[in-house]
Formats: C-alpha cells, structure tokens, sequence
C-alpha cells in the first residue's frame, strides 16, 4: 500500500518524467545527427525488412526526442510513456531474440556513452536488465501521470 | 466506460505523436548534411562512368542465363551511367561468371565529412577488378556486413569489420593493417550502404588507399568465386 502512494505520488511522477525525459533526450541526440550509423545498427538487428530500415532510422530518434521532451514538459505524459513502453518491450524483445541467435552487435542505445565516455555498447544481459529496468520507470508515469496539455495534476 | 474513453484517448494522442515524430524526422532529414538518402536508398551521390561490359556468355552470342545491362542517366553530374543490373549467374551453374571493367569509377559520398582533410573520393572496383586483385593476393578485402554474415561466408582471408561494431573491431583491425595497405571494402551488394561507412571512418582515422567493392558480396557469390566460412551449401 505504501509503495503504491509513494509510485502515485505527483513527486514521484515528476521526478521519473523528468529523469526518463532527460535519457531519451540524450539517447535520441546522436541518432538524430547521424542516422546513417543508426540504420546500419537497425539492420544488424535483422527483424524488419530492409527497405523499412531507414524509415524506422530516421523515425526512432525523434520520437525518442519528442516523447523525452513532452515528459519533462508534463505534456500528455501518459500517452509519451505508452510510446516509450511500447518501444522499450519491442526493444527488449529484439535485443532478446538475437541474443538467443547468438547476434551480438551495437546496441544503438546510448550512443552518447561512446562518444562522450568511449563506452562501446553492445547488446548483452545488462542490456535487458536496463530496458526492464527503463520498464518499470515508465510504469508509474503511465499508470499515475497526466494527460493533458499544460495543466498541472 | 470512462477508463475505456481515456485509453483510447490515450492511444490516438500517441498515434498522433508518432506521426508528427516521423514528419519531423523526414523534415530534418531533408536538410541534415549526414541524412539518409532515403530516395536512392544506400549509395549517395555515385559518379559512375566508362564501364566497358564483358559478358563471355553475352560475346558469344548466347545470352545464357540472364544477364542483362542497363543504362541510365546520372542525376548528380548528368553524365551516362553505365551500371551493370542482374546478372543472374545462378549458383550451382557452369556458365562462366561475367566480366566488367570499370575504367574510372569514383565516388563522391556525403558521409565521407569524417576525412581529415583527405581527398573525398574512393575509388570503386568491379568484381573483375575485385577477383583479380584476389588472385594476386594484392590488398586486404574487408567485410563491411555484420560478423554474423562474415562468421557464415565471407572472401577467403578477408577482415571483418562491420559498420555497426566499427569502434569495437577497429582496435584489432588497426593493429593488423597498416594505414598505407590497400584495402578493399565490400558489403551485401550495390545499394547496401556499409561499405561507404566503413571506408569513411577508415579515411577519417588515416588509411589512404582505399577501394570499394561496388558489387558486393552478392556479385562474388554469383560468379562461383572461392568463399570461405562455417555456412554449408547443399
């Protein structure tokens, strides 16, 4: 019961909108400037078509963007989190298959962790701990936060 | 039925936002100087000219399987392109595989921005030049398509190093080839985009001799030439 009002809380929900908010800002930024690196990560993957993989490249990012920035912003949190939940389980599950195919490649994640820390991200077990992880930050947004367009709770 | 209401409110405003991300996306990428050239989906800004065509099969008359060359114009500098289209040389057939020489291919890439002052043009191969290259032993051939294909099949004795784990393989990469060596780069086949990444870090971080394969894998496989790798034909 404590837990649940403290994950309802309208701090807890803004601190987690504003913490997931700022990830995938960072996380969209280098995919944004350069798509192409993004696209050849999309197609390692090897679970969409090809002929799908530069829309998807140039799509991912800014909904990253856009979904990061509306949750800081408080604007329809709870739609932006459902997105976010929707990217993060199909995410989860693709990183999963090819792990189990025993593909490992980039992640194309956090790709500011190699630019900015010279961190090499490939897709792992602490790749699918993190993405549920992401999961449960979400949670509460989505089931708690607003959805409305600039008004506070 | 209000919570019912409020999903599907939910849902439709996060249908809207995808929509209005993906305009976004398309819009910049419209204008950013590293987009994806979604058009020609892969190969940017190809200066093809003077390809001469040996077809031993198309020589003799007999078009024998179905190779076909294609002509067309060349949007970015206006001059004929010359770009050799379906050679369908089946596996498993004895037609000989079919022969092109290019005489000057060049390209000129967008996402060569990461050359240091290096000149932005690569020279492309054909799989004639490629194979002969081979025989001679001359150069490295360097598989640009993920580990997972090149682990497969892969050119005898070529080096994977895949667009998408560049950074990673690199490290070993730079300790084998020393930056003056002639470097041959191959992906998938002619629209596949990886060959032109990995060519452009490769320039970025100093290595000067460099050619793509233009054809690709595909082309290789097609003309029966030797291959190597775990995958087994039956």
């Amino acid at each position: 019961m404590k837990v649940g009002q403290l994950l309802s809380s309208s701090t807890t929900v803004t601190v987690l909108r504003v913490l997931v908010g700022a990830l995938f800002i960072l996380a969209a930024y280098p995919k944004i400037i350069n798509p192409v690196h993004f696209s050849a990560v999309i197609a390692e993957y090897q679970l969409l078509p090809e002929s799908f993989v530069p829309f998807v490249a140039i799509l991912l990012p800014w909904l990253e963007l856009l979904c990061g920035a509306m949750l800081i912003l408080n604007i329809y949190a709870r739609s932006n989190a459902l997105i976010l939940m929707v990217m993060l389980i199909i995410f989860t599950a693709g990183v999963t298959h090819n792990m189990l195919r025993g593909i490992i490649h980039d992640c194309g994640c956090f790709e500011f962790l190699s630019g900015w820390f010279g961190m090499q991200e490939e897709i792992s077990f602490s790749t699918i701990v993190r993405d549920i992880l992401l999961m449960l930050l979400v949670l509460p947004i989505l089931l708690y936060g607003t959805n409305v367009f600039f008004r506070k709770r | 039925m209000k919570g019912r209401r409020q999903m599907g409110r939910t849902m439709l405003i996060s249908v809207a936002i995808t929509v209005t991300a993906g305009l976004l996306g398309l819009l910049f990428n419209m204008v950013n100087p590293n987009g994806i050239d979604i058009v020609n989906a892969g190969r940017k800004n190809c200066v093809y000219s003077t390809i001469i065509v040996e077809d031993e099969a198309i020589n003799a008359g007999g078009m024998q399987g179905d190779s076909a060359v294609a002509l067309q114009e060349n949007d970015a500098s206006g001059e004929q392109t010359v770009e050799v289209l379906g050679q369908d040389t089946a596996v498993g057939s004895a037609k000989p595989a079919p022969k092109a020489i290019a005489e000057t291919e060049k390209l000129s890439s967008n996402e060569l921005t990461e050359d240091k002052g290096a000149s932005t043009e690569i020279e492309l191969i054909t799989l004639f030049q490629a194979k002969e290259y081979f025989d001679k032993g001359e150069g490295f051939f360097v598989d640009a398509r993920s580990e997972y294909k090149y682990y497969e099949l892969h050119i005898p004795g070529a080096l994977s190093l895949s667009a998408s784990r560049f950074d990673s393989q690199y490290e070993e990469f730079k300790d084998a080839v020393a930056k003056d060596a002639l470097l041959i780069i191959y992906c998938h086949s002619i629209t596949c985009p990886y060959s032109d990444i990995v060519a452009s870090k490769l320039r970025g971080f100093g290595y000067t001799n460099i050619k793509i394969f233009a054809d690709g894998w595909i082309e290789w496989l097609r003309a029966r030439y030797p291959v190597q790798g775990f995958k087994v034909y039956s």
